[in-house]
């Protein structure tokens, strides 16, 4: 949540001589953080960012209460003052209230109201429409300027009605489904039911509670009368039928994070003032205050060791009571503005270390035992597969795992973003259309019933024109591995499954020794029959003899091929003369296995 | 005997040897079919078995040396050819493959995190709505989980984990850690593609988080202030450094914001960070009820844990500027190839 508060209007709340920017800075440091400060004619504007947890932070106060509790930490004098909660008067008696009312309080935790009589509808003063301009609302009338104006200082939102549109009652309900309500903007909805809303005596609704008011019963420039409107509701109700019609009204924001209804009775008696001084209303009727179940005080106690062992100082006691006295704790007791917030020892170590100060804290690393408990997997070879291919000259490329194309067993997004990620891909391969040789290596999703899908962690490689520059690739690759070739291979892609790879592969050999008599090395050149495979053709010659060290293809001339091949012993010196039977042997076995004949003739 | 000095004289007859000519020369007398060390080969088959077999071995290692020298001298000579040698002509290149900087940054986190003692470990990219956001104190509905832009997947629900959703950070890896490793300490990095309803150039549907997770007894906020620290000196460089702030997470007790000095103007403040700080993330102190969720004993272990985005540190890299992310994903070689 946002909120934009201008320079003067925080003044009015609190006591200081420091300067706009040292504001801002310890806002930031200890509180909420100040995004941006910005210069107007004669005034600064924060603009801030107040956390879902701190709903109280919403409004002039709240913001004037931390920078209370934070600037004294940076030896800045600062004291809080027009404090609301700081009951100023007694409850007024009046008039009996004129509606006939049916609140649930499960709704509508605290109901209050009271009617102003003799409202005169005109511009607010110049002071109300500047604070009210600077916070980013616009100022339209006095009757609604104070609703404004009693929301961003104090964050709690409230509505006033033309008393004299509604009809003899008011009955607070969730509303049926498929009713409808047109609201101040001129909108009209059609209630998905279970919403927070009130009936008047003529059967019509004229208020979705919480969101935004009814037009029919709305404030215009010749009301006479206004009913004064403060209440809380419940959170999760503003917050489904909020979300569900898609109105985030600043309104609905604070309502479904539970504001504090402490709060209510004392923003009401001030809206009496303010109606007295604007607008020349009284106050016409009794003040409703239908509030059955006020929370009891919660205490909520924290050892200061807890305090000193997460903040790593040695902490006075006393410092700690005067940070949390400043931010409203007394005694271990929470502020009725933090109730909600506030709930264990370490929502406490919070408060105490955020004033403090974070940045007065040591920067230390652990020295406590290092866990020597590891996963299975080799992130190492996962790298080293990847700066193997790069080394290969190929580049590797990142693809969305959200694809478009609708491939049978793939998973489907509830809640696309776009047409082109509606999938879960099961396949790397119709992602890669680049045009250079690439690779990837990512997850596919294969979907199992009642269980997560696997995700099957692949290396895809592809961009090649020549099959035979991608199998080397391949061969290469696991040669480096030190395993056979398992890669599913089409004519322009390789797919290997990384987890079975890497969990087999070999970082370190079998080590053969090498041996120390010198190779013959000689080029043997055969005819093979037309659609010969020739990868069989090498193996059939490795295996034919012991002695053959390595044999490779070298060149092909059309039906010829010429193998170099390597004898070599481990144990004695070899020559030509020693190896003819082994030339034999490959000689009739390529004529066996695959009709091949030798180009040449043997001694 | 004979072999040695045979050996030492054609050694000295290669080094002195001035042209490629004369090596040739030189290797057909002294490894050719006439040359002393074939006809001393020849005369092995009369010897008895044990001699054969030593002087066999002397012939060879002989005949190797000789070989070796002769390439070498070869390789010293090619340099004093009488050709004209054009040295400014650009050389014959290998194919330049590049690794793509989200894998380098990665691997640079994944080392200077290991530095610390860090296990890195991968858990699911499709994940139970428990580990995503129960199990990390944030219960259904709760506003808190606005943030996330969650993604669903259109499969039914799990009886006890909930929807099934794309996980919208790394922190799912917070419970399921502490269910692997069972008893602390835990030092856990998590490095993972995560997913959120968000495309603009600071922002992809499909991004890279990784996650800290360090759990122990007494493990208190100045650990974290020391990590963050050491993070910013060595992925940053040695003048930056890290402050927290004030936020809020559910799963964490305290929270902070985690800015590092901006890269840009070393902290002095400018265009791009206007403060002289840039944010990088958010980090905290685990929630006891997260600790619980994960069967830990809060009140005899604690921890702390920040997750950020892969991207988001990598754009912050001094000197890259990459203005749009999504780049990164694009397969565009104009851009890849610069890595």
């Amino acid at each position: 949540m946002n909120i934009s508060i201008p320079h003067s209007f925080l003044k009015e709340f609190l006591q200081t001589e420091a300067t706009p920017q040292k504001i801002a800075e310890c806002l930031s440091l200890c509180g909420p953080s100040v995004e941006a400060l910005e210069k107007t004619k004669a005034d600064y504007i924060y603009h801030l960012e107040v956390t879902t947890n701190r709903v109280d932070m919403m409004s002039v106060l709240g913001i004037a209460r931390e920078a209370a509790a934070s600037l004294p930490q940076f030896g800045l004098k600062a004291t809080l003052k027009n404090d609301l909660y700081k009951p100023t008067r007694t409850l007024p008696v009046g008039q009996p209230f004129p509606l006939k009312l049916t609140v649930d309080s499960k709704l509508c935790p605290r109901f209050t109201a009271v009617v102003i009589g003799n409202v005169t509808i005109k511009p607010s003063p110049p002071s109300i429409r500047d604070y009210l301009e600077k916070s980013g609302i616009r100022s339209l009338n006095n009757v609604v300027d104070i609703s404004n104006y009693l929301m961003r200082a104090y964050g709690q939102p409230v509505h006033t009605f033309d008393l004299d549109k509604i009809t003899a009652k008011m009955v607070l309900r969730l509303s049926r489904k498929g009713e409808t309500i047109t609201t101040l903007d001129e909108k009209t909805f059609t209630l998905p039911g279970g919403d927070i809303v009130i009936e008047d005596g003529s059967h019509k609704l004229i208020d979705l509670c919480g969101i935004m008011g009814g037009a029919s019963s709305a404030v215009d420039e010749n009301t006479k009368n206004v009913l004064l409107f403060v209440q809380t509701y419940s959170a999760s109700h503003i917050r489904r039928t909020s979300m569900l019609l898609g109105q985030r009204s600043e309104a609905a924001q604070i309502f479904e994070k539970q504001p504090d209804p402490e709060l209510v009775m004392p923003v009401i008696l001030k809206g009496i003032k303010l109606f007295k001084q604007l607008t020349g209303g009284e106050q016409a009727s009794q003040i409703i205050d239908l509030y059955p179940a006020p929370a009891k005080p919660k205490i909520v106690n924290v050892p200061l060791q807890l305090i000193r062992d997460r903040l790593g100082v040695d902490i006075a006691a006393s410092t700690v009571d005067k940070i949390l006295e400043s931010l409203g704790f007394i005694n271990g007791r929470v502020p009725s503005w933090r109730r909600h917030d506030i709930n264990i020892p370490e929502d406490i170590v919070e408060e105490v270390a955020r004033i403090y100060g974070y940045h007065r804290l040591p920067s230390q690393l652990m020295t406590s035992a290092i866990p020597t408990n590891y996963p299975s997997t080799n992130f190492y070879l996962e790298a080293q597969i990847k700066h193997w291919l790069v080394g290969f000259g190929l580049t590797e490329i990142y693809t969305n795992s959200l694809v478009s194309q609708n491939f049978p067993g793939q998973l489907k997004i509830k809640n696309a973003l776009s047409e082109d990620w509606q999938y879960l891909r099961r396949s790397l391969i119709p992602s890669h259309t680049q045009e250079f040789p690439a690779f990837e290596m990512a997850n596919t999703y294969h979907p199992r019933p009642g269980q997560l899908p696997e995700e099957r962690f692949q290396l895809l490689i592809s961009g090649f024109k020549d099959f035979a520059k991608l199998k080397g690739i391949v061969d290469a690759l696991f040669a480096k591995l030190h395993l056979p070739v398992t890669a599913a291979l089409t004519p322009t892609t390789a797919v290997i499954d990384l987890e079975p790879v890497i969990k087999q592969a070999k970082i370190y050999p079998a080590y053969r020794p090498v041996s120390a008599f010198a190779p013959v090395i000689e080029d043997l050149t055969f005819t093979l029959p037309a659609q010969t495979y020739v990868g069989p053709v090498l193996e059939a010659i490795k295996a034919s003899h012991r002695l053959i060290a390595s044999v490779k293809l070298t060149k092909t001339w059309r039906q010829n091929f010429t193998f170099t091949i390597t004898y070599q012993s481990l144990v004695k010196s070899l020559s030509a003369q020693k190896v003819a039977p082994v030339r034999k042997k490959i000689v009739s076995t390529l004529k066996t296995k695959v009709r091949g004949t030798l180009v040449g003739h043997l001694d | 005997m004979q072999l040695l000095n045979l050996k030492n004289q054609a050694l000295a007859l290669i080094d002195q040897a001035g042209s490629p000519e004369e090596l040739k020369q030189l290797q057909i007398d002294l490894l050719g079919r006439k040359s002393e060390l074939n006809q001393t080969l020849k005369t092995l088959a009369k010897l008895p078995p044990e001699e054969k077999i030593n002087l066999g071995r002397q012939v060879n290692e002989t005949k190797n040396a000789i070989e070796s020298a002769l390439n070498e001298r070869r390789q010293q000579l090619g340099g004093r050819t009488d050709q004209w040698l054009d040295v400014t002509a650009p050389g014959k290149q290998p194919p330049l493959g590049h690794l793509h900087p989200i894998s380098q940054a990665i691997e640079e986190i994944q080392r200077l995190f290991e530095h610390l003692g860090f296990t890195r470990v991968r858990y699911p990219e499709v994940d139970w709505d428990w580990y995503v956001f129960e199990a990390l104190n944030m219960p259904a509905d709760h506003p808190a989980r606005d943030e996330w832009e969650t993604i669903f997947i259109d499969a039914p629900k799990h009886p006890k984990l909930g929807q099934m959703v794309l996980t919208t950070h790394t922190s799912n890896g917070q419970v399921r850690e502490m269910e692997r490793v069972k008893t602390p300490p835990i030092r856990m990095l998590n490095i993972g593609k995560c997913y959120r309803r968000q495309q603009d150039p600071t922002h992809t549907v499909m991004f890279h988080q990784f996650e800290g997770l360090v759990i122990d007894k007494g493990i208190s906020i100045p650990h974290l202030k020391g990590t963050l620290d050491y993070f910013g000196r060595e992925f940053f460089g040695p003048k930056i450094k890290s402050r927290i702030r004030p936020f809020h997470f559910q799963f964490t007790e305290p929270s902070f914001e985690v800015d590092f000095t901006c890269t840009a103007c070393s902290g002095r403040g400018c265009r791009f960070c206007k403060s002289g700080w840039v944010e990088v993330g958010g980090a905290g102190m685990v929630h006891p009820n997260v600790l619980k969720a994960g069967k830990i004993d809060p009140r005899v272990f604690s921890g702390f844990a920040f997750g950020w985005g892969v991207e988001r540190v990598l754009r912050l890299k001094p000197g890259l500027n990459i203005d749009d992310i999504r780049m990164l994903y694009s397969s565009q070689p104009e851009f890849l190839n610069q890595f």
